[in-house]
C-alpha cells in the first residue's frame, strides 16, 4: 500500500484530501504545518508528499529545499496551493517539486495526478 | 446649599445663664407659623439673628440636663429630628452667631411662636419663607462639644454626614479595643484618628476601596467573558467538524440528502447557520469540478441563501460585504440580481466587493462593469480583479472597448491589461490615449507602443518628446530600442548631445540594442571629440544593468 504524506494547514481541505485518497487505497499521514511534515519525514519514508505552500512555521518552498538539498530526499512532491502566481510555480519547480496544482482544485484531477506520479516513480 | 445643624443655643437673658433647645436655624428667615403647624409645635420660640443666621429656640431651662430632657421630649412629641440642647458657652463657639452688641452674641427677638393662626403678631412677624434651610457647622466644633460635655449622642443628632461618620469612628475604635491585639490596636486607632483629623485621608481610603471594588468587578467580567468566548469557540469547533463530516459524506455519495437533513443538528439556530455557511464557503473556495454545482445546491436547499441575501441588504457595510461574498460564491443567481446596484456605492469596501463579485458572477463579460463606473477604480480592486480573473481562468475581453471610459483609472487599467495580454487589435485607440491630459495615461500609452511594437506610433511619440515630462521622455527614448530604425539616429544623437544623464544613458542603450547599424552609429558618435560617452557605453554594456 502506497504511503502518502499530506501537509496542509486548512483542516477541511486536509480532511477532504485524506478522505479522498483513503478511498483510493492509500495509507495517509497527516501534517498540519511544515514543522510536523519534516518531523514525520525524519521518522518514516513515504512514497509521495502533497504539500501546501503557505503554512505555519515552515512553508512549502522551504520543505522542498530542505528535502532536496539538505536531506537528499528524492520523494516526489506535489504542491497544492492557492498561490498560483507564476513566480511561485517556477520557484517550486526550480527547488525540485514534481508537480503543481492550484486551488481550487478538482479531487478527480488530484487522484489522477497522484496515480501518475506514483506510477512514474515505480 | 445649606446644611442644617439645629444647634441648641443657650439664651442668656438678664445676665443669668440660661439653656435652650434650638429647633431650627437658617440663613434665611423661617416661617415659624408653618414650622409649628407642620410639627404641631406649641412651645414659644425665640428668634436669634446675626448678620448671616436666623436661629429659633425654645428657652429658659435652668441647666443643660433639663434642656436635654426637654429636647428628647420634643423629638418624641413633635417628630422634629434635630433638637439640640445648648448652653451659653457653646453659643459663643457657634460660628457666625457672634454679635458684639449682646453678651450672648445675639440679637434676640421673640417670635411668639404659640400656634395661633389668628394672631396678628404672628402674622406680622412670621417670615414669608415657606421652607427652612439648614446651616452647617464645623465637625470639629460638634465633636469637641460632644466630647467635652458628654452629651448623649441620641439627643445630639446633626443633620449632615459628620455625626454619622463620628458614630462610625466611635464604633471602629470600640471594635478595635475589643477585638484587635494591642500592637494592631494602636496602629488602627491612630489611623482612624488621623483619618478623622484629615478628611482627605478618608477620601483616599474611599477611593482605594472603590478602585479595588472596580478591579474585582472588571476581573470577574473578564473571567466570565473569557469563559463564554471559550465555550462559544468549542461549540463552533464541534459543530464545524460535524457539519464537515456530513457534507463530505454527501459529496462523496455515501449518504443521501434525507440522511443529511437528519444528521445536521440545530439547523435553525442562527449561529449554526453561520457555521454551515462557513463550511460550505470553505468547500467552495477550495474545491471545484464536480463540486461546483453541488455545493450551491446544498446552500439553497438549506435556505441559507435567504440569510445571505439579508446580510447583503444590511445597513452595516461589513455585513453587506460578507453577504456579497456568500452570495457570489454560493448563490450566483441571487448575486446577479443585486450586485450591479453596488458597483458605484459610496463606501469603498462595498464598492470593491461588488466589483469583484461582478467579475465572478458575469463570467462571459467579467469586466463589463467598467463601462458603468462613475467612481475611481481603485488600485486594490484592480489587483483583486486581475488575480481572480487569472485564478478562475476567465475569458479575456478586449480591453480596448473600455478605453473610452470617463474614469482615468479605468483607462489606465485597460492600458495595463492591453500591454499584459498583448492585445494588438485596434492600435488606433491606444494612439488616442497619447493625447490624454493625464501623465500616467500618456506614459502607459507610450509603454504600450513600445511593448506591443506599434511602429505606427513612433512618429507620434517623437513629436510628443519636446513637450513631455521627464518620465515620459525617458519612456519615449526606451521605446526606440524596439521600434527605432536608422531614420531615428539623428533624434537619438541630439539627445546624447544635450539631454540629461538618464536621457543620454537610455539613448545610448536604445542605439546599442536597436540594431547592428545602431551599435555602429553609437561607436562613431563616441569617436567624435565633442561627445564623451565612454562611460555611458560601459554602463549600457555592463550585463548587471
Amino acid at each position: 500500500m502506497k504511503r502518502v504524506l499530506v501537509a496542509e494547514d486548512n483542516k477541511l481541505i486536509l480532511d477532504t484530501i485524506v478522505y479522498c485518497l483513503k478511498r483510493e487505497g492509500y495509507e495517509i499521514l497527516e501534517a498540519n504545518n511544515g514543522k510536523e511534515c519534516l518531523k514525520i519525514l525524519e521518522d518514516c519514508e513515504v512514497d509521495l508528499i502533497i504539500t501546501d505552500l503557505y503554512m505555519p512555521y515552515v512553508n512549502g518552498h522551504e520543505i522542498i529545499s530542505i528535502l532536496r538539498e539538505e536531506r537528499q530526499n528524492n520523494t516526489p512532491i506535489l504542491v497544492l496551493s492557492s498561490a498560483g502566481m507564476e513566480d511561485n510555480v517556477l520557484k517550486a519547480f526550480e527547488l525540485g517539486a514534481d508537480d503543481f496544482m492550484v486551488k481550487p482544485f478538482s479531487l478527480v484531477e488530484l487522484n489522477i495526478r497522484v496515480r501518475k506520479i506514483l506510477a512514474m516513480r515505480r | 446649599m445649606f446644611f442644617a445643624i439645629n444647634l441648641l443655643i443657650p439664651i442668656n437673658c438678664e445676665g443669668a445663664q440660661k439653656n435652650a433647645d434650638q429647633v431650627v436655624a437658617s440663613k434665611t428667615p423661617v416661617s415659624i407659623k408653618d414650622f409649628s403647624l407642620q410639627h404641631k409645635f406649641t412651645e414659644p420660640v425665640t428668634e436669634f439673628t446675626s448678620d448671616t443666621w436666623f436661629c429659633y429656640s425654645t428657652w429658659n431651662y435652668n441647666d443643660l440636663k433639663s434642656a436635654s430632657t426637654s429636647a428628647n421630649e420634643l423629638i418624641l412629641k413633635t417628630g422634629i429630628k434635630h433638637v439640640y440642647p445648648r448652653n451659653d458657652v457653646q453659643l459663643n463657639a457657634y460660628e457666625g452667631l457672634s454679635d458684639s452688641k449682646n453678651t450672648t452674641g445675639h440679637n434676640q427677638k421673640s417670635v411668639n411662636a404659640r400656634v395661633n393662626p389668628d394672631s396678628s403678631s404672628n402674622a406680622a412677624e412670621n417670615k414669608t419663607g415657606s421652607s427652612y434651610d439648614y446651616i452647617g457647622n464645623t465637625l470639629e466644633n460638634v465633636y469637641t462639644y460632644v466630647e467635652k460635655n458628654k452629651i448623649n449622642s441620641n439627643i445630639f443628632p446633626i443633620n449632615f454626614s459628620g455625626i454619622t461618620v463620628h458614630n462610625l469612628q466611635k464604633e471602629l475604635i470600640s471594635y478595635a479595643n475589643n477585638n484587635f491585639p494591642i500592637f494592631l490596636r494602636r496602629v488602627f486607632i491612630s489611623l482612624i484618628e488621623k483619618t478623622y483629623t484629615y478628611p482627605i485621608i478618608l477620601l483616599f481610603i474611599i477611593l482605594i476601596i472603590v478602585f479595588i471594588v472596580n478591579i474585582v468587578f472588571v476581573l470577574i467580567v473578564i473571567y466570565y467573558s473569557n469563559q463564554q468566548k471559550n465555550q462559544k469557540e468549542r461549540y463552533i469547533r464541534i459543530f464545524n467538524t460535524m457539519y464537515e463530516g456530513v457534507f463530505r459524506s454527501y459529496l462523496f455519495g455515501e449518504i443521501n440528502w434525507e440522511k443529511v437533513l437528519i444528521k445536521l443538528k440545530k439547523v435553525n439556530n442562527p449561529l449554526n447557520r453561520k457555521i454551515l455557511t462557513n463550511v460550505l464557503l470553505n468547500f467552495q473556495e477550495n474545491l471545484r469540478g464536480e463540486m461546483d454545482n453541488t455545493i450551491p445546491e446544498i446552500f439553497v436547499n438549506l435556505g441559507l441563501h435567504n440569510d445571505a441575501l439579508k446580510l447583503a441588504n444590511s445597513w452595516h457595510y461589513n455585513k453587506q460585504v460578507e453577504g456579497f461574498r456568500q452570495i457570489t460564491n454560493l448563490y450566483p443567481k441571487g448575486a446577479e440580481r443585486i450586485i450591479h446596484e453596488y458597483i458605484n456605492h459610496s463606501n469603498d469596501l462595498i464598492r470593491a466587493e461588488a466589483q469583484t463579485s461582478y467579475l465572478r458572477v458575469h463570467q462571459e463579460k467579467p469586466f463589463d462593469f467598467l463601462r458603468k463606473l462613475t467612481r475611481p477604480f481603485t488600485h486594490w480592486t484592480q489587483l483583486s480583479t486581475f488575480h481572480l480573473f487569472r485564478l478562475h481562468q476567465l475569458p479575456v475581453p478586449s480591453f480596448v472597448d473600455y478605453l473610452d471610459s470617463e474614469q482615468p483609472t479605468v483607462r489606465n487599467f485597460c492600458l495595463k491589461m492591453i500591454i499584459y495580454f498583448q492585445q494588438l487589435e485596434n492600435a488606433s485607440e491606444v494612439f488616442k490615449m497619447l493625447d490624454s491630459e493625464m501623465e500616467l495615461t500618456r506614459f502607459l500609452s507610450i509603454r504600450a507602443i513600445n511593448d506591443l511594437r506599434l511602429y505606427q506610433g513612433k512618429d507620434l511619440i517623437k513629436l510628443m518628446y519636446p513637450n513631455e515630462t521627464k518620465k515620459n521622455q525617458i519612456e519615449i527614448i526606451k521605446a526606440f530600442k524596439n521600434i527605432g530604425n536608422s531614420k531615428d539616429f539623428d533624434f537619438l544623437e541630439n539627445i546624447i548631445e544635450s539631454g540629461s544623464v538618464t536621457a543620454k544613458t537610455e539613448a545610448c542603450r536604445s542605439l546599442f540594442y536597436m540594431s547592428r547599424e545602431g551599435y555602429e552609429k553609437l561607436i562613431s558618435i563616441n569617436l567624435n571629440d565633442n561627445f564623451k560617452i565612454e562611460n555611458y557605453i560601459a554602463h549600457v554594456y555592463d550585463p548587471r544593468n
